[in-house]
């Protein structure tokens, strides 16, 4: 194995194996909720503390590696460089890891300042160490951008031809310096994961000061501004990391191919202001806000839909419609994966819009829609992502039989385990409740059952990643 | 009025229109294949209606739905105009809410919501247990949320931010009469 | 190097300098809003003349830029701890002390940016100014 792939299994692996984890502490939240087990608060809210923060971070670990393997094909990239930003994040992981089991830390993922310091029924070592965890996580994920920045600076002709500017309004741009669109996807990922990353170093130097010593205080409109736009775009940037690789199997499964154009460049510059300030809509319920900002925020989030549906998705589309597209577990699970963005991102348009948020935010509406894009849409780009690798490496794929099974029992359990969320939220079924009111436990009930057909078909998903993996290398790297 | 019930049927049928496209496109790959040259040029064709629906869409639905932002007025003044508003205090606390016990039927209040602690949410659910309003309940700060109840009953406030693990069991209520 | 742009990176670099000594001669009282800002403004001197005085070569990829790059914009927001402004207001010389690092760690981050790749030192230099102006909002802040 070339010392590229190494590193892009190295992430990957550790991606799922987080995943599976943390989708084990979900099932068994959701069987509480249903009232089939009783944990207690205590550990429910730990496991949702460690749940949120793993999954993020899983999906994060899958699509770094993912974009960083693309960009290595492209050119000179650092093995080294890209194994330091994992050990980091690693370490993060295993530092919030232990300031939940078995620190305790339950604050939520979202540490919303003042809540990891008061009332704590935890040390406050767990505190400090969940703390450094989280800025472990932030600085492992910046050095990652610094480095991807820095690949596409160089190698498209610095800021100008990386964006894709020089295309747009150069007319003599040369075309082989003319990024590819996962180069686009990867410059835009990376100048909005570093001012992501610069703002959790800041909150969270902000909040160890605090730890360290209390008479430091924290304006706690300021924290909640600077936390969300730290977790928002560093989830939402998990989804655009991904799509670098749904533009290069996407051509490759369909034979046809995918050009980076004026528009494709112009709806990432798009995407990046949206990303950065589409993260007011988490307070649109502060109504001491500067009113602007929440206008700003709905604006931002309403229109995000455009580089997402008219440029990404329809691309995709295009490229499928009336192909001789190869439909294996590969590309079932990279155009699956468009379709659960594009469903999550219709519960998300409809949250955003203030008037409906003002009934459904906080409500199970918020896990509803951003589990359907999460698990939906970057957890099946991942899956998309192994099986083209294993799919190329093999020359094989699966037994037409053997996609029906996984296509009934993964997406159909999911599409149960979704509507669990969507049902109760828009029941103004609140979110984040260890117990909840009708009709929640009934919800999650049906909840539970989707989960674990889900998890079922995900076994045989990997059972058969695991045969493709051991059959001999037709196409050795 | 508790719009909740209402947004599922929309997205349900938003969601099954996106997917059965979606479908259709893959079903596609079933007719005997076109070389791109002449799928693209139409696609193209076709975004850029779908490009103009959508954004003059979106921004018209900002621009109509407006008045039903629940923010109060801006100005102070709009408010003391109102010489008939009710004004009340919440504070919330980990684990519970000082609230009054009764409030009036038909008239404008306007809620005036802070914490002595860490950030909670003070969410209102009408007697068929609909949330009708909410709005955070933050340290340092005071939000102020109008609302007029024209269903009277019993009416139950519940936590909507997760304030530490009683956070669940974080309500109380008041009547409406 | 164009001499216009070598006799800029000196004069700023200089003007930053005599910056970061003001405490010696004022003790004027300062909120902590007020010093994040003050900081912010050092480190955009800092910033700016890493940016004039750095070589405009392609850039090494070295690993070492790279953790200058990442680590000091850390290690800047831990400088501004607010609760040590009050010792600093009464030690000038400890106070010119953490002016001086700051003030380093922003020249560093810049040029070593410049050095990992040329227009990272652009960011990186962009953004730890935005930290101390971010901080300002809320670090040791309450209304």
């Amino acid at each position: 194995m070339t010392s590229a792939r190494r590193v892009l299994w190295i992430y990957l692996l550790t991606g799922i194996a987080v995943f599976t984890l943390m989708m084990l502490l979900g099932i068994a939240m959701r069987a509480e909720q249903a009232r089939w087990v009783a944990f207690g608060p205590q550990i429910f809210y730990a496991m949702l503390t460690l749940h949120g923060g793993g999954m993020i971070t899983s999906v994060a670990l899958c699509g770094m590696g993912g974009l960083w393997y693309l960009m290595r094909r492209e050119g000179e990239l650092s093995a080294r460089a890209a194994l330091a930003a994992y050990a980091l994040v690693v370490l993060g992981v295993v530092a919030v890891l232990l300031s939940v089991f078995p620190g305790g830390f339950a604050a939520g993922w979202t540490f919303l300042y003042p809540l990891p310091f008061v009332g704590a029924t935890w040390a406050s070592w767990a505190t400090g160490t969940f703390l450094i965890g989280i800025m472990l996580v932030s600085l492992g994920w910046t050095a990652w951008c610094f480095q991807i920045l820095a690949f596409t600076l160089t190698r498209y002709g610095g800021w100008g031809g990386a964006s894709g500017w020089n295309l747009v309004f150069k007319r003599d741009a040369e075309p082989h310096a003319v990024p590819p669109p996962q180069s686009i996807a990867a410059f835009v990922v990376a100048v909005d994961g570093i001012l992501t990353g610069m703002a959790g170093m800041t909150i969270g130097t902000a909040l160890i000061a605090h730890w360290l010593s209390p008479s430091v205080l924290i304006d706690p409109l300021w924290a909640k501004n600077v936390t969300f736009f730290f977790g928002h775009a560093f989830a939402n940037l998990t989804i655009y990391m991904a799509l670098g690789w749904v533009y290069v199997g996407m051509a490759r499964y369909t034979g046809r191919e995918y050009h980076t154009t004026k528009i494709l460049a112009i709806a990432w510059w798009a995407t990046l202001i949206f990303v950065a300030v589409a993260y007011f809509h988490h307070l649109y319920m502060d109504f001491v806000q500067y009113r602007p900002l929440q206008y700003v925020g709905e604006i931002a989030s309403y229109l995000s839909a455009i580089p997402a549906t008219a440029v990404s998705v329809w691309g995709s589309m295009l490229l499928v419609y009336r192909s001789r597209m190869r439909w294996t577990l590969g590309s079932i699970f990279l155009f699956t994966g468009l379709i659960g963005w594009v469903v999550g991102g219709i519960g998300a348009l409809l949250d955003a819009s203030i008037p409906l948020n003002f009934d459904l935010h906080n409500t199970l509406w918020v896990p509803a829609h951003f589990h359907t894009y999460l698990l939906g849409g970057v957890f099946l780009f991942a899956l998309g992502l192994i099986y083209m690798q294993l799919e190329e490496r093999s020359g094989r794929c699966s037994p037409p039989l053997l996609r029906w099974v996984v296509g009934l029992t993964t997406f159909g359990g999911m599409a149960v385990f979704l509507l669990g969320f969507y049902v109760a939220g828009a029941n103004g079924v609140p979110r984040r409740y260890a117990l909840e009111p009708s009709p929640g436990p009934l919800t999650a009930s049906w909840a539970t059952v989707g989960a674990l057909l889900l998890l079922l078909g995900l076994l045989v998903v990997l059972i058969e990643a695991i045969r493709l993996a051991r059959l001999p290398a037709e196409n050795p790297a | 009025m508790a719009k909740g019930p209402l947004v599922l049927p929309v997205f349900l049928v938003l969601a099954a229109a996106a997917m059965a496209v979606m479908l259709l496109v893959a079903l596609s790959t079933r007719l005997s294949p076109l070389p791109y040259s002449q799928v693209q040029p139409n696609g193209y064709k076709l975004r850029r209606w779908w490009f103009v629906i959508l954004s003059v869409g979106l921004v018209a639905i900002f621009a109509v739905t407006l008045p039903w932002f629940p923010y109060p007025p801006l100005r102070a003044a709009a408010h003391a105009a109102k010489n008939d508003t009710l004004y009340v205090k919440i504070t919330a606390q980990q684990y519970g809410f000082t609230m009054p016990s009764v409030l009036p039927l038909d008239r404008r209040i306007v809620f005036e919501v802070t914490s002595l602690d860490v950030n909670h949410g003070f969410g209102i659910y009408d007697p068929r247990g609909q949330i009708v309003a909410q709005v955070q309940a933050m340290p340092d700060y005071v939000n102020h949320l109008p609302v007029t109840f024209t269903r009277a009953g019993r009416y139950t406030v519940r936590c909507l931010e997760y304030c530490g693990i009683g956070h669940a069991s974080m309500q109380g209520g008041f009547d409406v009469r | 190097m164009s001499p216009l742009r070598r006799i800029a990176a000196y004069l700023i670099g200089a003007l930053t300098l005599a910056g970061a000594l003001a405490p010696l001669v004022s003790n004027e009282d300062v909120s902590i809003p007020e010093h994040h800002l003050l900081h912010a403004v050092l480190l955009a001197g800092a910033v700016t003349t890493a940016l004039l005085a750095s070589p405009d070569t392609a850039g090494d990829r070295n690993g070492a830029w790279l953790v200058a790059v990442v680590g000091s914009p850390l290690l800047v927001m831990f400088l501004m701890w607010p609760s040590s402004y009050a010792y600093l207001d009464a030690h000038p010389i400890a106070h010119v002390g953490d002016h001086l690092s700051i003030a380093l760690l922003g020249f560093l981050c810049t040029w070593s940016g410049q050095r990992y790749a040329r227009g990272i030192g652009w960011i990186g230099g962009v953004a730890t100014v935005s930290m101390a102006v971010l901080a300002a909002g809320g670090f040791g802040v309450v209304r």
